[in-house]
């Protein structure tokens, strides 16, 4: 043998992912649990969008027998709840977790373990939360869950239990991907890519997973505060011993604002990644991109009263927030201009990818506009409640995060798998999604103008809104039909797929120099990097180290700024204990919701299964430099 | 760049870990920061909508709370210095100290404990008194936590696992003392001192 073949069958060894299904519940491996990530979260996808889809077949036709008022409720609280905390966060964690290592050019992330414990404790979130609405106790609030509806007093079931619980739990998970997420990015690049040289998209998942650290305690401590309120009968939000209804809606839209921009900055990531590839040119103003990303994110944390204008809040803070909304608009703006620039300046070839961004722009500057329209406080009290609304967010919702991340899953399926999605089914899958999307929403707008409230199960054939809503839902079936293509494409994929190779697309990151689909170890030798955009580079990309072990799983650590080389780290290996902790965890939220004692007990449980994660493996070498 | 004989023991910023505990003290810390906004939030709503005077319940003492600053700063302190033991190899030197570590920490809690069944009201008796309980137990929490970790420290480095250059555990573990150290005193400042105060 070589020492080529050497070093790869003992990297090989070195990285190995266990057999079987006991072997498949310790695998640590970024790119398995980016891609179960991904997997998992567009399944919740599906499902939530089979409620949406049930929840227009309601509204058809006026007083419509479909779904009970109860069911509906239930209905359109996961519907949105799953699609914000079990496919928008997820999916762009998910991404990022596949991609940040590979486009840094890493052989994992900073804690592998603490990967597999995220998207398991993701994965059991997730399946309690439309498992309860099997059962019919799944929260029936809406996602925003606003107290005083949401207290004991005035929802006596465990619907309500259920979401509080369950919310803080699944955020555990989205908080430690963001840290692992950060850490990798700021430590483990190649030597020689400072900041500078970092890709676009790893930018925005960096600035995502820095917003994802400050925003999610806001609704972390929402919901123990209503979980202790439901559970143990605490006071926060009872207003006549001192509490505060609308305490409820600062914290949770403290989180709740930003959240559209944690799921929205990856999503433009994507878009700034693959309309360079496809126009062949670099990125019109990458810096401006990201310092637009950069102060999007830091702006984003003053927009969240503007969800409360119409709650009685003194006009002068109504006037700053409507301000800070407004001012949103520019660095957005300074995005798309770019996109636009680079396309303009390009040679555009308009594969199924392309397309997806280019019908993001699109749709995703009606969602703003009308976005603009709603940030203004007299507008807002006009629309305020009504289908305006419900238009308004799914045009920049599904716009801005829908369309960009499945351009991305077709710009990187030949990655994921080796091989190409069929472009001609792809085609179909997109201008069927644009086309349903458009027809299911646009006449939203004007139902919203014609006073038709959010959240009701039927409404009186007088009310004249029958028309429009049936527009709407042959829409919502035709955007369907849009999906299920994506399906059939994958399938088909499967069998006659076209095989990939390392770069199909002739693309400039780093993630196109590792195979596709890449090896457990990624890379033979971390690269030294030297530019923006080192695959379109006349020079060969060339080792950075000589010397690191291959027969255990050794990373190359740098320096936050300049990317110089600083030290070698060895990361874990293979364990059950990260699916053993989930489930002490699951047991102390979800125990919760019957017993405060669950959590109680299981806080033990999980000191146990810390303990078991971090235990050395016998025999201990020397425990210093020989 | 020839990285062969680089040592792999880091148990300082070069190595991930030290960055991770660093992320978990800033979401905690996120946490501890957005309860007591909370809590400013409150006492302004209800005092300037005139509901309820602030705090609307007696007082708690600040002996025993007190008293814990005075503990956990040893627990941080014995954590410091047993990182500076344990950079000289002295092992077994460290391990005492973490169980003198361990034990101080439980006088913390045996205070708490008898501050928390002294407390003037119960958690149901307002929005100032359902603070002072979570908040309490919370850090009640972290405390339990922390001695639980150390004991496991405490025990490896008995067994002989920690050397001078193999001592991540500790310095982890230490660093997330100071986090249970420093985090009591905000919480401490607004739930005991700053009711004492009526502008």
């Amino acid at each position: 043998m070589t020492p080529e073949e050497i070093k790869i069958q003992e990297l090989e060894k070195a990285w190995i992912n266990p057999p079987g299904f006991i072997g498949w519940l310790r695998i640590v491996n970024q790119t398995n649990i980016g891609i179960r990530y991904i997997n998992t979260s567009l399944i919740f996808f599906f499902m939530a969008g089979i409620l949406g889809v049930i929840m227009r077949a309601q509204l058809a036709a006026p007083e419509n027998e479909l779904v009970g008022p109860e069911m509906f409720n239930q209905i359109f609280t996961v519907h949105g709840t799953a699609m914000m905390f079990l496919f928008a966060i997820p999916m762009v964690e998910g991404l990022g977790a596949y991609l940040v290592p590979l486009m840094i050019g890493t052989r994992d992330l900073s804690f592998p373990r603490l990967s597999s414990f995220s998207y398991f404790v993701f994965l059991i979130g997730g399946v309690t939360l439309f498992g309860s609405l099997l059962l019919q106790v799944a929260p029936n609030a809406g996602w925003f869950n606003y107290v005083p509806l949401a207290l004991k007093e005035w929802s006596v079931g465990k619907n309500i239990d259920v979401y509080a619980t369950v919310i803080t739990f699944i955020e555990i998970s989205a908080l430690a991907a963001a840290v692992e997420l950060i850490v990798t990015i700021l430590k483990q690049r190649a030597p020689g890519m400072s900041m500078a040289k970092m890709p676009v998209f790893v930018w925005s998942i960096l600035v995502m997973a820095f917003m994802i650290v400050f925003a999610m305690p806001g609704v972390v401590v929402g919901s123990v505060m209503l979980a202790l309120d439901r559970l143990v009968g605490t006071v926060f939000f009872d207003a006549s011993v001192g509490g505060d209804s609308l305490l409820w809606q600062h914290l949770f839209w403290w989180f709740g604002h930003p959240e559209v921009y944690i799921a929205f900055l990856p999503a433009a990531g994507v878009v700034s990644t693959v309309i360079p590839v496809f126009c062949r040119r670099p990125l019109y103003g990458h810096t401006a991109v990201v310092l637009s990303m950069v102060a999007i994110g830091i702006i984003s944390f003053g927009l969240w009263v503007h969800h409360m204008f119409t709650t009685g809040i003194p006009d002068q803070a109504n006037a700053f927030f409507s301000v800070a909304s407004a001012m949103i608009a520019i660095p957005s703006g300074i995005q798309i201009y770019c996109w636009i620039a680079t396309l303009w300046t390009g040679r555009p070839k308009f594969t199924t990818a392309l397309l997806w961004c280019m019908g993001f722009v699109i749709v995703f500057v009606v969602g703003g506009l009308t976005g603009v329209m709603v940030a203004s406080v007299p507008f807002d009290k006009q629309t305020h409640d009504t289908y305006f609304v419900v238009a308004h967010f799914h045009y920049v919702l599904i716009g801005g995060v829908v369309f960009p991340l499945f351009g991305g899953v077709y710009y990187w399926w030949p990655k994921f798998t080796g091989k190409l999605l069929n472009e001609t089914l792809g085609k179909w899958n997109f201008w069927m999604v644009l086309v349903g999307f458009n027809v299911a929403f646009f006449p939203m707008h004007l139902l919203g103008f014609m006073g038709m409230p959010r959240r009701i199960y039927t409404y009186l054939e007088e009310m004249q809104w029958g028309p429009l809503n049936l527009l709407s839902s042959i829409g919502a079936y035709v955007l369907t039909l849009g999906f299920l293509i994506f399906i059939v494409n994958i399938i088909w994929t499967h069998f006659k797929g076209e095989k990939a190779g390392p770069n199909p697309w002739n693309a400039s990151t780093l993630e196109w120099y590792a195979e596709s689909p890449p090896r457990n170890y990624k890379f033979l030798e971390i690269p030294q990097v030297n530019s923006l955009n080192p695959l379109w580079e006349k020079e060969e990309l060339k080792p950075a180290t000589i010397g690191m072990r291959t027969d255990r799983r050794e990373i190359l650590i740098t320096e936050i700024l300049t990317g110089k080389l600083q030290a070698v780290a060895i990361l874990p290996t293979n364990t059950i204990w990260p699916l053993v902790l989930s489930i002490a965890t699951g047991m102390a939220f979800i125990g919760s919701i019957f017993s405060p004692w669950w959590f109680v007990g299981s806080f033990f449980l999980v000191f146990l299964a810390i303990t078991g994660w971090f235990w050395p493996s016998r025999p201990w070498d020397e425990g210093r430099d020989v | 760049m020839n990285v062969e004989k680089w040592t792999r023991y880091h148990a300082d910023l070069k190595h991930p870990y030290w960055w991770g505990i660093m992320g978990l003290i800033v979401i905690e810390s996120t946490v501890i920061a957005i309860f007591l906004a909370s809590y400013f939030y409150l006492w302004i709503v209800n005092s300037s909508t005139s509901r309820m005077a602030w705090p609307g319940v007696e007082i708690p003492s600040i002996f025993y709370p007190s008293v814990n600053i005075g503990l956990l700063l040893f627990c941080g302190w014995s954590m410091w210095y047993g990182g500076v033991l344990i950079h000289k190899n002295k092992t077994k030197a460290f391990g005492w100290l973490a169980v003198a570590c361990c034990v101080v920490a439980c006088g913390v809690l045996w205070l708490r404990w008898l501050q928390m069944l002294n407390l003037p009201f119960s958690y149901d008796q307002n929005a100032y008194a359902s603070f002072v309980w979570v908040l309490s137990s919370f850090h009640f929490m972290h405390v339990l936590a922390g001695i639980l970790g150390t004991a496991v420290i405490g025990w490896f480095s008995f067994k002989g696992y920690y050397t001078e250059q193999r001592n991540l555990g500790v310095q982890i573990d230490t660093i997330y003392w100071y986090y249970i150290v420093a985090s009591w005193i905000p919480v401490y400042f607004v739930i005991y001192i700053t009711p004492r105060f009526q502008w």
